[in-house]
């Protein structure tokens, strides 16, 4: 089954991924802060039970997060399948994860059940279809705690209700290198939307890769949370698009080979400067500059971490030897392009 | 006596007030123990402020839930409710905090029921309907408010 980065959805070149959590608890346990490992171990195994006996089982595999690595822990992190949270604390949790990575259930982590659909492109309806088809499998054989007032309850206030959250990761070079985003931002946020860069720190990440998500999730619904992060991420696709003309086209040109060129020769890639020539390739790929498929673009992003580059050896490589190997990765990959 | 403040008047009042284990007294006229906030009101809000402080009056925050003993000041601390039922226990705590949030305090989503039998969901606004009828019922009318403004806004939608 290949896994879902590899797939190409709508607008993948700018949409990374869409992304929704849904966060649930079963009747009559406490929420995990409160909860004995006895009563850990019990929900892990009805949560299991539920998946492992129905006719989801072959698409689906058990990660006792307690016994692998911390490398593969990481990794995990690094694939965007758990939150850091989750592996900073294992004891008691567990990972149930589609063969394809595109759907991942975080059990005991803030709460009983993290469930977490990925989608290449923007397609956060697909995504929800996705949590929404396992939630079924889950709470056929138990009872999800609920209230009338407060919607799904969850360890944390600020996921109740729907217990939904929709993000969506988008690559804006153009609005960021002509200074609007900050502008844009903030009349989004008026609107209950948090954006915030990743892979990186600060404001101005250096993939210039940014998410945008649902503060929101009582009083409104699942739909409507979904239709704002969607139309949201549709005026930014188009925003983008128009921004891109106020570049020369040659220097847009020269920056993109540029990049293409170091990842394809370069002997040593430190993560930092992989996202930076990866989002100059990738904007490329958008403009036309450029023809190499996004998902493998996406895969050298998702495969190359600090973590992800010790997957191989399993242990904890030296920075200098894992930015010669990410070097190499990444030069293999690329190999096939021009 | 005179007043210690204005040392025209009669003290009448007299103040005994102790801050970190140090005891102060002031003997006062009625005037100028209003003036100085030291009356009745005052005290009275003096402390709510503390409960305010505190997250939670002195005398409630005996109450824990039965389900997980988690007190309020225990979710205060921890940012986190203990378990379902401590939505139930300490609902008049939190509901200032949930508005704060999410600025509504109704949930308009699915529900379990749509998910486990398959069913075709009732609409937003049949349960809504149904919601506001429960909370005239019960007299309460500040939520009934609140849901009639959410149907309101739905119906608005349908209708464009």
């Amino acid at each position: 089954m290949s896994k879902w980065y590899l797939k190409e959805g709508k607008n993948s070149d700018l949409v990374f991924s869409s992304r929704i959590r849904l966060a649930r608890n079963l009747k009559g346990f406490p929420f995990p802060n409160k909860m004995t490992d006895e009563q850990k171990y019990s929900v892990i195994q009805k949560v299991s039970d539920a998946i492992f006996k129905s006719e989801l089982k072959d698409e689906y595999k058990f990660i006792d997060i307690d016994k692998i690595s911390e490398i593969e822990a990481y990794s995990l992190v690094e694939r965007h399948l758990v939150s850091p949270e989750f592996v900073s604390d294992t004891k008691g949790r567990a990972l149930i994860l589609k063969n394809d990575e595109s759907l991942s259930i975080m059990i005991n982590e803030e709460d009983h059940l993290r469930i977490q659909a990925l989608y290449s492109g923007l397609n956060l309806k697909k995504s929800l279809e996705e949590a929404l088809k396992i939630e079924k499998v889950i709470s056929s054989n138990n009872e999800l705690s609920f209230d009338e007032q407060f919607g799904y309850l969850t360890a944390c206030p600020t996921n109740l209700g729907t217990g939904l959250r929709a993000s969506v990761m988008i690559h804006l070079p153009a609005l960021e290198k002509l200074g609007v985003l900050d502008r844009i931002f903030n009349n989004i946020s008026k609107m209950g939307v948090a954006i915030r860069g990743i892979f990186g720190e600060g404001s101005k990440p250096k993939s210039s890769m940014y998410q945008i998500s649902n503060q929101v999730t009582l009083g409104i619904s699942e739909q409507k949370a979904i239709e704002i992060i969607d139309s949201i991420t549709n005026q930014l696709i188009e925003k983008e698009k128009e921004a891109i003309y106020a570049f020369e086209r040659s220097n847009l040109e020269d920056d993109v080979f540029r990049a293409l060129g170091t990842l394809k020769f370069a002997r040593k890639m430190s993560t930092e400067e992989m996202f930076k020539l990866i989002s100059d390739v990738r904007l490329g790929v958008s403009v036309g500059i450029i023809d190499i498929p996004i998902p493998v673009i996406n895969e050298i992003v998702l495969k190359t971490g600090k973590a992800g580059i010790c997957l191989a050896d399993n242990v904890t490589l030296d920075a200098d030897i894992r930015d010669s190997k990410r070097a190499n990765y990444i030069r293999d990959r690329l190999s096939l392009y021009n | 006596m005179l007043c210690e403040n204005c040392k025209k008047n009669n003290a009448t009042t007299h103040i005994k007030k102790t801050v970190n284990g140090v005891t102060n007294e002031y003997f006062l006229c009625p005037e100028c123990a209003a003036k100085l906030g030291f009356n009745n009101f005052n005290f009275f809000k003096l402390d709510n402020f503390w409960n305010d402080f505190l997250g939670e009056p002195v005398i409630k925050s005996l109450k824990r839930c039965e389900s997980c003993n988690s007190s309020f000041e225990d979710i205060v601390n921890s940012g986190k409710m203990g378990c379902a039922d401590c939505y139930n226990i300490f609902k008049d705590e939190i509901l200032p905090t949930v508005k704060k949030i999410h600025g509504k305090t109704i949930h308009t989503g699915m529900t379990p029921s749509y998910t486990i039998e398959e069913e075709k969901p009732e609409s937003k606004i049949e349960i809504l309907e149904k919601k506001l009828q429960k909370a005239i019922k019960n007299e309460e009318f500040e939520k009934a408010a609140e849901i009639r403004d959410e149907l309101k806004e739905l119906r608005n939608k349908e209708n464009e």
